[in-house]
């Protein structure tokens, strides 16, 4: 059976969500384009399903180089249906810590990067009237919490901008999925000590289904009634909350 | 790889195939100048692009359309350069269309001498498709009607092509992957009157459709059949002659519109969105019915006066009809079979469909002559077009179908018409076409077009060209 999406492309593939998303879209079939910075985990994946994924070496950050390393890729992959932007940085920020400079890279990791892509990406869809991009957001983006005001302020303003381009293209053959994770076992997380994360393989394999869906998403029912709460609280509630 | 933008190199497109079941985004250009063509050829080159030549884009499957290509359109390329009623050479850009041609010359007696089913097709795809009209018996191919083209080559490099020219009747049935029709000069046929004389036979069975077109087919000019793809051949024949009368106040084109209404009052260009409450096989088989009732109330060995256009594109009148098999679109079948072996495979692949419960919803028959192109599909015998309406749910199935028929015309030593397919292999087309025109093509398309600039989906399914993945297929 052919898969829904032949040619995919995702960025910010070399661990992680992106990793997995890249190994579980070729096993269904699809052509997968990865590009993360490091070339060694790229190699991995590419040997994993020869012939069926193209490693890529590409900074997010290198904003300009966006366009033509996106129209590039799309035509050594012979098309371009889905776009899944997983970049994503998270330094540790101690609890009395304000370093601009791991802010700074996560703005421009997390939100610049992905904004350069998907200014990229829905300049060609619009035109084509088709495609499907798929933003990876975070619950964290929900609120701004004590703990990561940096990585809290680069969600939000992610799913801010996908939410517009959301509305933008939905009239014209475009879908946009905001994805909103908890806590996955990812590289990303281990540091913070989460009992209950989700399966990496478990959290890729919602993130494909729910790509078609053009909504923001959670990954489970309950994230979605508790982030609803968290999302409702006066902030002079929040702010006694330790998270 | 450079891949700046350039102001000849248009947006991305998503391009489809006329049935709506092959699709590819390309960036998109018109041009309206052989320096404009030039200058995209040699763009698209230095930034490691290929080039997709499209005319009309009404071939059915994948032949104008290459996802990630730079697709040079003609529709701007479309001006009469000169036109001589008094000896019906008539001087024209590749864009033009077979509509804008007759409106062109209807007024001086003149009418193109082929056209195909659709008059919306553009002179450069018709030539490169090497387009057919219900004459074809008689009259040949369009391409058998061209005095000299000019085409430019990938390499910027223009020539004129007369048909003694090796490279003609390879341009001709080319499919756009040798070089661009930048020109042509045709030969307009004479007419007195705007109408033909049409007679209508219905006809019962596979016996009574070939008989029939063997009575009349050296009687009438054109000679077509529907079949009804619910039943064992039965149908309605039809054979026209140009009026041989002086009628003056027909040959305008005022005296060609149809109305555009159906019944009086329904809206033709709506007339779709009711055809789709039809294209599911309990509807398809009604309106069959339908048709062949009408046909034996109405047919009739005295002629009836028709105009020209109502005759030859009735489909054009029902705006956007393939669109009523949206969303999973039309896939055609439509294949050429020698007269010794057409008695029998026309009717197996008919009966081959019904057993597998995929009715062609559509049917014509058509009588062929074989013509001079390298990469003909023509032969002395008959053609069927059996259109299928592709869905989700019967996809694989139809494609297993395909396969299955294919395989029946190929041990007949059939041929496939490449404007309306959109599944043959590279090994299927090369035991088609025969391995000498085939190796003959990649030949000529290596001398021509060494770098490989020139591609359609087509072309690269059917092993005619390279569009180079980082990837193997899936």
């Amino acid at each position: 059976m052919a898969p829904r999406y032949k040619h995919v492309i995702v960025v910010g593939a070399s661990a992680g969500i992106g990793a997995e998303l890249v190994l579980q879209l070729a096993a269904a079939g699809s052509k997968v384009a990865a590009l993360a910075r490091r070339e060694e985990p790229l190699k991995r994946l590419a040997a994993a399903h020869p012939g069926q994924v193209l490693p890529i070496v590409h900074d997010v950050t290198d904003f300009d180089s966006v366009p033509a390393v996106f129209e590039s890729v799309a035509q050594q992959l012979g098309g371009c249906d889905l776009v899944i932007y997983s970049s994503g940085v998270m330094p540790t920020v101690g609890p009395a810590e304000f370093d601009f400079a791991k802010d700074r890279q996560m703005f421009e990791v997390n939100v610049l990067g992905g904004i350069a892509w998907l200014d990229a990406v829905a300049e060609r869809f619009q035109s084509t009237g088709s495609g499907t991009i798929v933003m990876i957001g975070s619950v964290a983006g929900d609120r701004g919490r004590r703990g990561q005001p940096g990585y809290n302020a680069s969600k939000a303003a992610v799913a801010a901008f996908a939410e517009a381009l959301r509305n933008r293209l939905s009239g014209k053959g475009v879908t946009v999925t905001t994805v909103k994770p908890g806590p996955v076992q990812t590289e990303l997380v281990a540091a913070l000590g989460f009992k209950n994360a989700m399966p990496v393989a478990d959290a890729a394999a919602r993130i494909i289904r729910l790509a078609p869906s053009g909504r923001e998403v959670y990954l489970k029912f309950s994230h979605r009634v508790i982030f609803a709460v968290i999302r409702l609280m006066p902030s002079w509630i929040f702010r006694h909350i330790p998270i | 790889m450079d891949l700046s933008p350039h102001s000849y190199i248009g947006p991305f497109r998503r391009l489809a195939g006329f049935g709506q079941t092959e699709f590819g985004d390309s960036r998109v250009c018109s041009p309206t100048s052989d320096d404009e063509v030039a200058t995209i050829l040699q763009t698209a080159a230095a930034q490691g692009r290929q080039v997709m030549l499209r005319g009309a884009g009404r071939s059915y499957g994948d032949a104008s359309i290459a996802g990630e290509t730079v697709a040079i359109r003609q529709d701007r390329m479309n001006r009469v350069l000169a036109w001589d009623p008094a000896t019906g050479t008539l001087d024209v850009e590749g864009g033009i269309t077979l509509e804008e041609i007759w409106r062109y010359v209807l007024p001086d007696g003149f009418w193109p001498p082929v056209v195909s089913g659709t008059m919306k097709t553009s002179v450069a795809g018709g030539l490169a498709m090497n387009i057919h009209g219900k004459n074809n018996w008689s009259q040949g191919t369009l391409g058998e009607h061209v005095d000299w083209m000019d085409i430019m080559l990938a390499g910027g490099e223009v020539r004129r092509l007369i048909p003694a020219d090796p490279l003609f009747f390879q341009i001709i049935s080319g499919f756009g992957l040798l070089g661009i029709i930048l020109r042509a000069r045709l030969r307009m046929k004479r007419i007195r009157s705007g109408s033909l004389q049409v007679v209508q036979r219905s006809v019962r069975n596979w016996q009574e459709q070939f008989d029939t077109f063997e009575e009349f087919q050296d009687r009438y000019e054109y000679i077509v059949s529907w079949v009804d793809g619910f039943h064992d051949g039965r149908g309605t024949f039809q054979a026209a002659n140009h009026h041989p009368d002086d009628e003056p106040h027909t040959l305008h084109a005022s005296a060609q519109e149809l109305s555009p209404y159906l019944i009086g009052f329904y809206p033709k260009s709506r007339a779709w969105r009711t055809l789709r409450h039809f294209t599911n096989p309990t509807g398809m088989r009604l309106l069959s019915a339908a048709k062949y009732r009408a046909g034996r109330l109405t047919g009739s060995e005295k002629a009836a006066q028709m105009p020209l256009v109502a005759f030859h594109f009735p489909l054009d009148f029902v705006q956007d009809w393939e669109r009523a098999y949206l969303p999973g679109g039309l896939l055609q079948f439509q294949v050429g079979l020698g007269r010794e072996n057409a008695r029998e495979v026309i009717p197996g692949l008919l009966a081959r469909s019904q057993a597998a419960q995929l009715w062609p919803y559509l049917i014509v028959m058509k009588r062929h002559r074989p013509d001079p192109t390298l990469m003909s599909y023509l032969v002395d015998g008959y053609s069927i077009a059996m259109d299928f309406h592709r869905t989700d749910l019967n996809a694989a199935q139809l494609d297993q179908l395909f396969k299955e028929m294919t395989a029946d015309v190929l041990a007949a030593g059939g041929k496939f018409y490449m404007a309306k397919d959109a599944r043959l292999t590279a090994d299927e087309a090369k035991q088609s076409l025969g391995e000498g025109p085939y190796h003959q093509f990649l030949a000529t398309k290596r001398e021509l077009d060494p770098t490989g600039l020139l591609v359609s989906a087509l072309g690269a399914r059917i092993g005619l060209c390279d569009i180079p993945s980082m990837l193997s297929s899936p």
